[in-house]
């Protein structure tokens, strides 16, 4: 059997399995690693706001402290109904995330079916979903949205579906290409020769195999999503008021631009980092995941 | 060539059809109608039926619908049913404001995008490409709104430079293209970084060098010739996307164009108006594509050759 000598030299060139390359790369991703720990740091304030804040404490109206400018016990200052804004961002982080990580996970859902199937059948199936998805794709996103909350109603999971339903497309049009990357490989026809099914092909073989360039996009999609719900939000399509979610609290600033930007300032620095951290990240694992890119 | 541009502007037909027919039976559904404001106190219930009569809410949204349709082509995109004005006035008239921010927006974006994305590409991997990285990942990752309200608090009221809003003269357009034109410039710069990338590497261009091209003309005559493509197609998606009004940009600098003319209509379940935006920004974001897939043949003389062998292969959408 080896020695110890053997044991060592081998294990420090072995060859790093798939994964642990991965992993390796994305740990040597300055980008990634700032981007995931400011995840963190997003979800343990999220964890804090649902453990120590309550619901009531943060829309209970207090009009003695009206507009108070920030200071140490208003580090954020407080808005015209005399709420505090410090613990209204942190409690609206929880909203932000839901938005993202659910609305991405049914356009992610939606489009892995329909793009796996358009990809791995060819022919009249893939012509007739890759032009569902054209049609879907020529509304603009942000009137889909609208309309979709418009009919739904507004709550947080209406406006999640708005957000997830308008990046079917884009889903299914990055599936299907990576499919069609894999479907001709030898593995493939491999499988068919020993009499799997067509679905167990396209959900054991071809999907995985074709991965990377989903996971990238289902990153970066986050923090579209995010932004996407802000803005509707914004515009008075979002979660209903008093709901302190961070694109309606920069609405509620707006009212009072001139005399306290504060209650502008802050929810929107919120919304940037959390996007922001999901952006470097999405670019860490594509550099990762796709060492042809980087260099 | 020309076959091409047709067949393309026959897909707009059921491109139209189907948005339509969605918008359409999704505005429908929605709860309330858009009689709700109209009844009154004083009015007896066969005031209002003949109020839903006359909006025809007594017969099935397929037929309104296809009256709709109907009306759509021959010319008539029917009346607001808030306003009554003509659907087709109402979005004319709102339709230059939108078009000529959209234009500057672009403008100020790609000419600021291409020169920092090149500048990005030719220093890969140096602190100079980390901080043009970094601007536009900050760029990509900032809500428009908020941007625009953080130039509003800086340039309208800190120092009152520029209007805080509204549509007249040229300083009011300002503000709200510089907050249009660098969202388009961060994920412009990035496109172009990347596609510059991938040029920078290649064999000719060590050729060009090796033959004495002064590097000027190296980026110029030989990269970015063959950099275009993927960088047009990002500048296209962005107009296309302007186009159809930007809501949220129109609402924070109070700009008269067609994204709030739509948002409002939305608000309002004013189905026939809510419809004729979306039919008319459909139309407008096809025939942006179009252009913008004949704009290659006219930077890549390859693309040029397929059109005119008439063997066009299908388009691999990637």
């Amino acid at each position: 059997m080896s020695t110890a000598t053997d044991m060592l030299v081998s294990r420090k060139y072995a060859k790093r399995s798939g994964l642990a390359e991965i992993w390796y790369r994305l740990k040597t991703n300055k980008g990634a690693i700032a981007g995931f720990t400011i995840i963190v740091i997003i979800l343990l304030i999220t964890l804090y706001s649902i453990l120590f804040i309550d619901f009531e404490e943060v829309t209970a109206m207090n009009a003695a402290n009206r507009l108070q400018p920030p200071s140490l016990e208003h580090p954020f200052g407080t808005d015209d109904m005399g709420r505090d804004l410090f613990l209204r961002t942190l409690y609206g982080s929880r909203y932000s995330l839901l938005i993202g990580v659910g609305g991405v996970s049914i356009s992610l859902i939606i489009g892995l079916i329909l793009g796996s199937v358009a990809g791995y059948f060819g022919g009249l199936v893939d012509d007739l979903i890759m032009r569902f998805s054209d049609i879907l794709a020529s509304v603009p996103v942000f009137l889909m949205g609208m309309v979709i909350v418009t009919v739904l109603g507004q709550s947080l999971q209406n406006l999640i579906i708005a957000v997830g339903v308008t990046a079917i497309p884009e889903f299914t049009r990055i599936t299907r290409s990576s499919v069609l990357v894999v479907r001709n490989q030898e593995f493939v026809e491999a499988a068919n020769a020993i009499g799997m099914s067509n679905l167990a092909i396209i959900f054991t073989q071809v999907v995985p195999n074709g991965l990377s360039p989903i996971i990238v996009t289902v990153t970066s999609r986050i923090g579209a999503a995010i932004i996407e719900a802000a803005a509707l939000s914004f515009l008075g399509f979002g979660i209903p008021v008093p709901h302190p979610e961070w694109g309606l609290l920069v609405s509620e600033g707006r009212n009072y631009i001139r005399t306290a930007p504060n209650l502008t300032y802050f929810p929107g620095l919120f919304i940037m980092i959390t996007v922001f951290a999901f952006n470097i990240l999405g670019d860490g694992l594509r550099d990762a995941l796709d060492p042809k890119l980087k260099k | 060539m020309l076959r091409y541009v047709i067949r393309r502007l026959l897909w707009l037909i059921p491109v139209l059809l189907c948005v339509s027919l969605l918008i359409y039976v999704l505005m429908d559904l929605a709860p309330g109608t858009v009689i709700d404001s109209m009844i009154t106190e004083q009015m007896t219930p066969e005031d209002i039926e003949k109020l839903r009569q006359e909006y025809d809410l007594d017969k099935p949204v397929i037929y309104r619908y296809v009256k709709y349709m109907w009306g759509f082509f021959h010319g008539d995109l029917g009346k607001s049913q808030v306003t009554g004005l003509s659907v087709w006035d109402s979005f004319i008239s709102r339709f230059p404001a939108t078009l000529k921010l959209s234009l500057v927006s672009v403008v100020f974006g790609a000419v600021l995008a291409i020169p920092i994305g090149i500048f990005a590409a030719q220093r890969a991997g140096t602190i100079w490409d980390n901080l043009t990285t970094g601007f536009t990942l900050i760029g990509t990752s900032m809500p428009s709104f908020w941007l625009g309200l953080l130039l509003l608090i800086l340039f309208a009221y800190k120092i009152q430079l520029f209007p805080a809003g509204g549509y007249q003269g040229p300083s009011s357009y300002v503000l709200p293209a510089i907050t249009s034109g660098l969202m388009m410039t961060a994920i412009t710069a990035r496109q172009t970084r990347s596609s510059m990338l991938e040029v920078l590497r290649a064999d000719y261009l060590r050729t060009a060098r090796a033959k004495g091209v002064p590097e000027r003309l190296v980026i110029r005559r030989h990269a970015l010739k063959n950099a275009w493509i993927p960088i047009l197609t990002t500048i296209g998606m962005g107009l296309s996307r302007f186009l159809a009004g930007s809501a949220v940009i129109e609402t924070v600098f109070s700009w008269p164009g067609i994204g709030r003319l739509t948002v409002e209509a939305v608000s309002q379940r004013d189905v026939t108006l809510a419809c004729g935006c979306v039919i008319m920004t459909s139309i407008l974001y096809v025939i942006i594509l179009l252009i913008v897939d004949l704009l290659y043949a006219f930077v890549d003389p390859r693309i040029r050759g397929k059109y005119a062998s008439g063997s066009r292969k299908r388009k691999v959408t990637a």
